[in-house]
C-alpha cells in the first residue's frame, strides 16, 4: 500500500465510559474536499480534534503523508502543513486583523526574542514579508479594507474569514475546519463555499464537519457519515443522500414506529384544551450571532409536541429561551397565561415548568437518591418530605432500575439510565410542562425508543404536557401530537404530526438539498419527492 | 520607530527636560524611585498583561537583583555597572528555572506557586545572614558615578534604562515574539495550532520579566544604598500587580501610568501623614486595596486602554459625523 | 522521641488551622469558582472583633458569637455586593480582586485596631497539661477539638442535608441546578457565609495560642490556599489532608531544621509537588460534568 495523504486508521476515543468514536478509518486525498456528518453526539468533532492533535486517539493511530502524526507536538503541526480553524471562533480579539493573520505566520517565520525588541535587520525584514503575505490572503477572502480594525471590533461572519485566512496563510497542505458555516447567513455561507473551492484549486486539501448540507452537498467531493461513533457510510454527496442507512441516522427508520403510531390517534383526538404555552416571536442570539429570527409556537393542555430539525436549527436555544436559562433578545413567552420571558431558570421549576436538558446533566458525584431530591428540591423546603418519598416510589415505578441503583453515583449509570435519571428527577418538579431535549442522544436505538415510549407513558398516566425536542424525528412523531419543524431558526412547517411525518420536504431539512439544484428550490422539492 | 506612535516623542522630552521644573532633589528622588519602580512594571506587564500569566512574586526577583548588586559591589568591589548586569541576568535565571520547572501551570496554580517563591525568596534573604546581613540588612552600597554622584546623573541614569526597557517592550508588542506571547494570553489552543509552543514563549515572558525586575533590583540598591528583607515580599509584590492593574495590563505604556499614579499617591500618603499623625495605619494598602477591587469591577481594562478606546470613539464620532454633514451636502447638491 | 511527639502535636494544631482555611477556600470554589483571598482575613477579624467585644465588657461566649455573626455577615455582603458583581470569569481577575479586598480589610483593620498586637485570654486556664511526657497548652486541645467539630459539621452540612445537596448540586452543574429550582447565586452567598463563620472560629480558638494583630491574616490565608493547591484544587478531603501535612512539616522542619525557615521549607516543598504533579496530590475530581 502506497502511503495515504492522511490516513486515518481505526482510531477509537472515550468519554465518560461512552465510545464516542469507535474504530473509525477513511483517509484525505491531496487537494480533496471531504466532509465529515452526522446526527448530533455522532463524534465528528472528536475525530476532528483526534487529527488536529488536540485529543490523541485512545487506540489507532492517523498517518499524515506516511508518517504517524502521534509523533508530533501539538505546535509543530501547522510547520508541518496542517492548519485549522475553530466551531468557536478562536480570536485574538485585542489586535488588529492584519496581526491576527500575521501569526498564522509563526511557524514558517524566525525572529526571536532579542532581535525583535531591538528590531534588527532581519526581524524587520521578516515584519514586512510577513505583513505582504498576510496582506495577500486578506485580500483572497476580502477583508483588506479591514485590515487595522481591531478583530474584537469584527462581524462574526467576518471573523469567520478571517480565521480562513488566518489558517491558509501558512501554505498549509491540509485545512481542518470545524463548522465553518455555523452561524453564517445564507449569502455568506455562499461566499464560504465559493472560498473553498478556490482554496481546492491551489491544491490545499479541505476535511470540514459541518451541519449545512446544502453547504456540504454542494462542495464536498466525498463525504463520510458518523453516526455514534462508527462509520455508517462513505460517498459522493448523491449517493449519501440516497442511503437509506443515512436517512435511518438521520430521520429514523421508516417501519420501526408503525405500532405506537395507531395508538397515538386516539389521544390526538381527545385534545383540543387550553393553551398552556404560548411562545410569541422569539429572537435569540448567541454573542453576536442571532440564532432564532422569530419563532411563534403554542402547546395546548396535554398533548405532546415535537420540535424536529437539523442541528444548529435552534431547537435547544428555544427550549432555553423557554425555560429561562438563555434570556431571549425579544419576544414573549407565556406559560399558564403568565409572562414569564423576564423570569430566571430557577424561579420558573415552581411554576410547573421542568426541563430535561440535552446531555441529561444529572449531577454525577451525587447518589441517584440525592439526584432525585434534588429535583423536588423547591417543595421540600416547604416540608411534606413523605409526599415526596412516596412521589420517589412511584417515580421507580416507572423506572424500576433506578431503584435498584439509588444508592450508587449518577456519573456511573449508563447513558440509558441517566435519561431516566434526567427525566425522573424533573418528574418530581411536579410539572405540568415537560421540556425534553434530545432524550435519545448518544442511545442505543431501542434505549431511545424505550424512552420515547416512557414519555407518552408520562403523559398518559400523570396528564404531564410534553415539549419535545427530537434528532429521530421519526421516532418523535410517533408519539406526538403536533409538530413544528425548525430550519435556520425560524419555523419551516407545523401541522398534526401524521402531516409532518408524509411532507415531502422532511427530508430536506435534515439533508439538504441536492447540489445541481441549488439554485432553483421548485425543482429540488420536485426531486425530493421522488427520493 | 513608526511602529511605536508619536506618544514616544512627547515621552522623551518629557524625560529630558522634567529636571529643569524639578529641580528640588526631593522632587528628583521621587521621580527616580519612579524610575525604578516603572521598569519592574514594564516587566511584568509582559508577564501578565501580554501573555497572560499571573506573577504574586515580582519582588522576589527585584530582590534578588537588589542583593545580587549590593553583594557584588560591597563584599566584592566590583565596579557598579558590572554588578548592575549581574543583577540583571541572575534574577533572569532564576525566572528560568522557576519558569521551567512551572512553565505548565496557569490559572490559580501559578498564582500560588509564584507567590509561594515570593516567599521563599524573602524568607532566604532574612536568613542568609553570612550573605545578606539577614534581617538587620547591608548598608553602605556604594552609590553610581553617573556623570557624578548626583541626585540628577542618578535620574538620567534610571531613566535612560527605563527608556531602554521601554523600547525593547514596544518593540516587541509589535513582533513575531510579542504577537505569540498575545495570542497565548487570548488563545492556547488558537496559538497551538498556528505553531506557537506555549511553554517555551511564557518561559521567556517569565525571563524577560525577571531580568527587567532584577535590573531595576540592582538600580534600587545603589540609589537607597541600604538594603533589608522588608521591601521584597508579599506586599511589594501586590503593589507591582496594583500598578500594571491601574495603569492596564495590556498596555507597555499603561504600565508607566500606573507607576506614576501609584508613586504620586504614596508621596501624597506620605506629606498626608506627616501633617495627620492620626493616619498611621496601613493608609497605602486601603488605597491599593480599594484601587484593585475598583478597577476590576468596572475598568477591567485598567487606565490606558480606556482612554485610548475613549479617544478612538469620539474620533469615530467626529468621523461619522462629518461623513453624515458630507451626506446630507451631497444630497442638497444632488438635488 | 518526646521531641518528635511534641512537633507532631504542634504540626497538627497549625495544621489543622490550615485545614479549616483550604476548606473555607474550597467550599467557596466549588460552588463560585472563585479563590477567596479574603480567607485569611476573616480569621484575622473573627480574633479582632472578640478582643474588641470582650474590651467592651461583653462576656467571652458572647463576644465570641457576636463576633463569628459579624464575620459570616461581612463574608456574605462581600460576596453579595463584591465579588458575586464582577462580570469576570478569569481567574487571574479574580484573585487580583480578592487579594484587592484582602488588602482593603488588612489595612482598614490597622487603621481600626491600630499595629499593635492583642492577647486574647484562653478558653480554659494557661497552665499546660502533660501528656507522656509532652507538654500541651490547654488551648491547643481546645483548637484540636474545634477542628474535628467544624469538619465534621461541615462534613454533614454538604454531605448530609438537602441545603448541602444544593450546594452541591450548584458546584457539580449550575445549569442543571437552577433547573431544580436551585439558585446559584444564594448558594454562593452561602458558601461565603459558611467559609467566613468557619475562618472566623478557627480566628478565634488560635489567637490565645500566640497574640493577633491586624496581620496574622495574610500568612495563614496563603498557607491555607497552599494546602488548596497541595491537595488539588476542588477536592475538599484532598485539601484538608494537605493542611494537616503543612502544619506537620512546618513544625518539623522548625523543629530539626531551622525556625526560620518552617516557611520557606514549606513552600518549597509545594512547588516540588507541583512539578511532580502539576495540578496538586489528589486532583480535582475528575467525575466530570454528567451527561455523555
Amino acid at each position: 500500500m502506497t502511503a495515504k495523504f492522511l490516513q486515518v486508521d481505526k482510531i477509537t476515543m472515550d468519554f465518560g465510559g461512552v465510545r464516542a468514536v469507535d474504530n473509525v478509518s477513511f483517509s484525505v486525498e491531496p487537494g480533496e474536499i471531504v466532509a465529515l456528518i452526522g446526527p448530533n453526539g455522532a463524534g465528528k468533532s472528536t475525530v476532528l480534534n483526534m487529527i488536529s492533535g488536540t485529543i490523541p486517539p485512545l487506540q489507532g493511530e492517523i498517518y499524515y503523508q506516511g508518517k504517524p502524526l502521534s509523533k508530533l507536538k501539538g505546535h509543530e503541526y501547522s510547520g508541518a502543513g496542517i492548519s485549522r480553524t475553530f466551531q468557536n471562533l478562536q480570536t485574538f480579539d485585542d489586535m488588529t486583523v492584519l496581526e491576527n493573520v500575521m501569526v498564522g505566520l509563526h511557524a514558517r517565520t524566525k525572529s526571536e526574542l532579542f532581535s525583535c525588541g531591538i528590531r534588527s535587520l532581519s526581524a524587520r525584514r521578516e515584519e514586512r514579508s510577513m505583513r505582504e503575505q498576510a496582506l495577500e490572503w486578506l485580500e483572497f477572502v476580502g477583508l483588506a479594507d479591514l485590515k487595522d480594525q481591531l478583530a474584537g471590533n469584527l462581524a462574526y461572519g467576518k471573523l469567520k474569514q478571517m480565521e480562513i485566512a488566518r489558517a491558509m496563510v501558512a501554505k498549509p497542505k491540509l485545512l481542518l475546519l470545524d463548522e465553518p458555516a455555523a452561524g453564517l447567513n445564507h449569502s455568506e455561507t455562499l461566499e464560504m463555499s465559493k472560498m473553498f473551492q478556490k482554496i481546492k484549486y491551489l491544491g490545499t486539501a479541505i476535511l470540514l464537519v459541518e451541519h449545512d448540507m446544502d453547504m456540504i452537498m454542494s462542495i464536498a467531493d466525498r463525504i463520510i457519515v458518523l453516526d455514534r461513533g462508527k462509520k455508517i457510510a462513505e460517498g459522493t454527496s448523491s449517493e449519501i443522500q440516497a442511503n437509506p442507512k443515512v436517512i435511518a441516522a438521520y430521520i429514523g427508520e421508516e417501519k420501526e414506529e408503525e405500532p405506537i403510531q395507531t395508538s397515538k390517534k386516539s389521544s390526538s383526538q381527545r385534545v383540543k384544551k387550553k393553551t398552556i404555552l404560548s411562545v410569541k416571536n422569539i429572537v435569540a442570539r448567541y454573542g453576536p450571532v442571532e440564532v432564532l429570527h422569530g419563532i411563534d409556537l403554542h402547546v395546548s393542555e396535554g398533548e405532546i409536541v415535537s420540535l424536529l430539525g437539523s442541528n444548529g436549527a435552534g431547537k435547544t436555544t428555544l427550549l432555553n429561551c423557554i425555560c429561562g436559562l438563555h434570556a431571549a433578545k425579544s419576544g414573549t413567552v407565556e406559560f399558564n397565561e403568565r409572562d414569564i420571558s423576564k423570569t430566571s431558570a430557577e424561579k420558573i421549576v415552581p411554576l410547573g415548568m421542568a426541563h430535561v436538558p440535552e446531555r441529561r446533566q444529572i449531577f454525577s458525584t451525587l447518589t441517584v437518591e440525592d439526584n432525585l431530591y434534588l429535583g423536588a428540591s423547591h417543595r421540600l423546603s416547604r416540608g411534606s418530605s413523605q409526599q415526596i418519598e412516596k412521589e420517589i416510589k412511584d417515580v421507580y415505578k416507572l423506572f424500576p432500575i433506578l431503584e435498584e441503583r439509588k444508592n450508587q453515583l449518577g456519573g456511573t449509570l449508563s447513558g440509558g439510565q441517566q435519561q431516566m435519571l434526567a427525566i425522573s428527577r424533573a418528574l418530581l418538579s411536579r410539572p405540568s410542562l415537560l421540556l425534553l431535549d434530545e432524550p435519545s442522544l448518544g442511545l442505543a436505538p431501542l434505549v431511545g425508543k424505550e424512552i420515547l415510549e416512557i414519555v407518552k407513558r408520562i403523559r398518559d398516566e400523570w396528564g404531564t404536557t410534553v415539549l419535545l425536542v427530537e434528532q429521530n424525528a421519526r421516532a418523535a412523531l410517533a408519539i406526538s401530537d403536533r409538530a413544528y419543524v425548525l430550519s435556520t431558526g425560524k419555523v419551516l412547517m407545523h401541522g398534526s404530526a401524521e402531516e409532518i411525518m408524509n411532507h415531502p420536504e422532511i427530508q430536506s431539512a435534515y439533508l439538504g438539498k441536492s447540489q445541481t439544484f441549488v439554485d432553483s428550490p421548485e425543482v429540488q422539492s420536485a426531486d425530493q419527492v421522488q427520493a | 520607530m513608526k511602529n511605536i506612535g508619536k506618544g514616544i516623542y512627547v515621552y522623551l522630552a518629557l524625560v529630558i527636560f522634567a529636571p529643569l521644573l524639578f529641580q528640588d532633589d526631593y522632587y528628583l528622588s521621587l521621580l527616580v524611585i519612579t524610575g525604578i519602580y516603572a521598569i519592574v512594571a514594564i516587566g511584568l506587564s509582559i508577564v501578565m498583561g501580554l501573555t497572560g500569566q499571573i506573577s504574586i512574586g515580582q519582588a522576589a526577583f527585584w530582590g534578588i537583583g537588589a542583593y545580587t548588586s549590593a553583594v557584588l559591589t560591597t563584599k566584592y568591589e566590583i565596579s557598579p555597572f558590572l554588578a548592575l548586569i549581574a543583577a540583571a541576568i541572575i534574577p533572569a535565571v532564576f525566572a528560568f528555572i522557576l519558569a521551567r520547572a512551572i512553565a505548565g501551570l496557569s490559572g490559580y496554580y501559578l498564582a500560588m506557586a509564584t507567590l509561594a517563591f515570593g516567599y521563599i525568596i524573602q524568607i532566604l534573604i532574612s536568613e542568609w545572614e553570612s550573605v545578606t546581613g539577614g534581617a538587620t540588612g547591608m548598608i553602605g552600597i556604594p552609590s553610581i558615578d553617573f556623570f557624578g554622584e548626583s541626585e540628577l546623573g542618578m535620574y538620567y541614569l534610571v531613566w535612560g534604562v527605563v527608556t531602554v526597557v521601554l523600547l525593547f517592550s514596544l518593540n516587541l508588542v509589535e513582533s513575531r515574539v510579542g504577537r505569540a506571547f498575545r495570542a497565548i494570553h487570548k488563545s492556547e489552543i488558537a496559538a497551538t495550532s498556528m505553531g506557537i509552543d506555549v511553554r517555551k514563549y511564557r518561559l521567556l515572558a517569565f525571563v524577560v520579566g525577571g531580568l527587567f525586575a532584577g535590573l531595576s533590583g540592582g538600580l534600587y540598591a545603589h540609589y537607597v544604598g541600604t538594603l533589608d528583607p522588608q521591601p521584597f515580599g508579599f506586599h511589594e509584590s501586590i503593589v507591582f500587580i496594583t500598578i500594571v492593574v491601574i495603569g492596564g495590563m495590556t498596555n507597555i505604556w499603561g504600565a508607566l501610568v500606573g507607576t506614576f499614579v501609584i508613586e504620586m499617591i504614596r508621596a501624597g500618603l506620605t506629606s498626608l501623614s506627616d501633617t495627620f499623625p492620626a493616619l498611621s495605619g496601613d493608609v497605602d494598602t486601603i488605597v491599593y486595596g480599594a484601587i484593585l477591587v475598583l478597577i476590576i469591577m468596572f475598568m477591567p481594562e485598567g487606565l490606558v486602554p480606556k482612554i485610548q478606546s475613549m479617544v478612538q470613539s469620539y474620533k469615530h464620532r467626529r468621523s461619522t459625523a462629518t461623513v453624515v454633514v458630507q451626506k446630507n451636502k451631497e444630497r442638497e447638491t444632488a438635488r | 522521641m518526646t521531641e518528635l511527639l511534641q512537633y507532631i502535636v504542634n504540626g497538627l494544631v497549625s495544621g489543622g488551622i490550615y485545614a479549616i482555611v483550604a476548606a473555607g477556600f474550597i467550599t467557596i470554589y466549588n460552588v463560585s469558582k472563585v479563590i477567596n483571598m479574603t480567607q485569611g482575613e476573616f480569621l484575622m477579624l473573627g480574633g479582632m472583633f472578640t478582643v474588641t467585644f470582650i474590651g467592651a465588657g461583653i462576656p467571652y461566649f458572647v463576644s465570641i458569637i457576636l463576633a463569628v455573626l459579624l464575620v459570616i455577615l461581612i463574608g456574605a455582603v462581600m460576596q453579595k455586593f463584591i465579588i458575586g458583581q464582577a462580570k469576570t470569569n478569569n481567574p487571574i481577575s479574580l484573585i487580583i480582586l480578592t487579594i484587592g479586598l484582602s488588602i482593603f480589610i488588612k489595612g482598614i483593620a490597622s487603621f481600626f485596631w491600630g499595629k499593635d498586637p492583642y492577647a486574647l485570654e484562653p478558653i480554659t486556664s494557661n497552665d499546660p497539661i502533660n501528656i507522656a511526657g509532652i507538654s500541651i497548652a490547654q488551648q491547643s486541645l481546645w483548637v484540636i477539638l474545634t477542628v474535628i467539630v467544624i469538619l465534621i459539621g461541615l462534613w454533614y452540612l454538604t454531605e448530609k442535608t438537602l441545603l448541602g445537596k444544593k450546594i452541591n448540586a450548584c458546584s457539580v452543574n449550575q445549569q442543571a441546578a437552577r433547573l431544580m429550582g436551585i439558585s446559584p447565586a444564594k448558594m454562593m452567598m452561602l458558601a461565603f457565609a459558611v467559609s467566613a463563620g468557619m475562618g472566623a472560629i478557627a480566628g478565634i480558638v488560635i489567637a490565645p495560642l500566640n497574640v493577633t494583630s491586624y496581620d496574622v491574616g495574610t500568612l495563614l490565608g496563603v498557607k491555607g490556599f497552599a494546602a488548596v493547591i497541595l491537595g488539588g484544587v476542588g477536592n475538599p478531603l484532598g485539601a484538608i489532608i494537605a493542611g494537616f501535612a503543612l502544619g506537620l512539616i512546618e513544625s518539623l522542619s522548625a523543629g530539626y531544621i531551622s525556625s526560620g525557615l518552617k516557611d520557606a521549607i514549606a513552600f518549597m516543598v509545594l512547588i516540588v509537588v507541583l512539578l511532580v504533579k502539576p495540578t496538586g496530590i489528589f486532583s480535582e475530581r475528575s467525575v466530570g460534568k454528567g451527561g455523555l
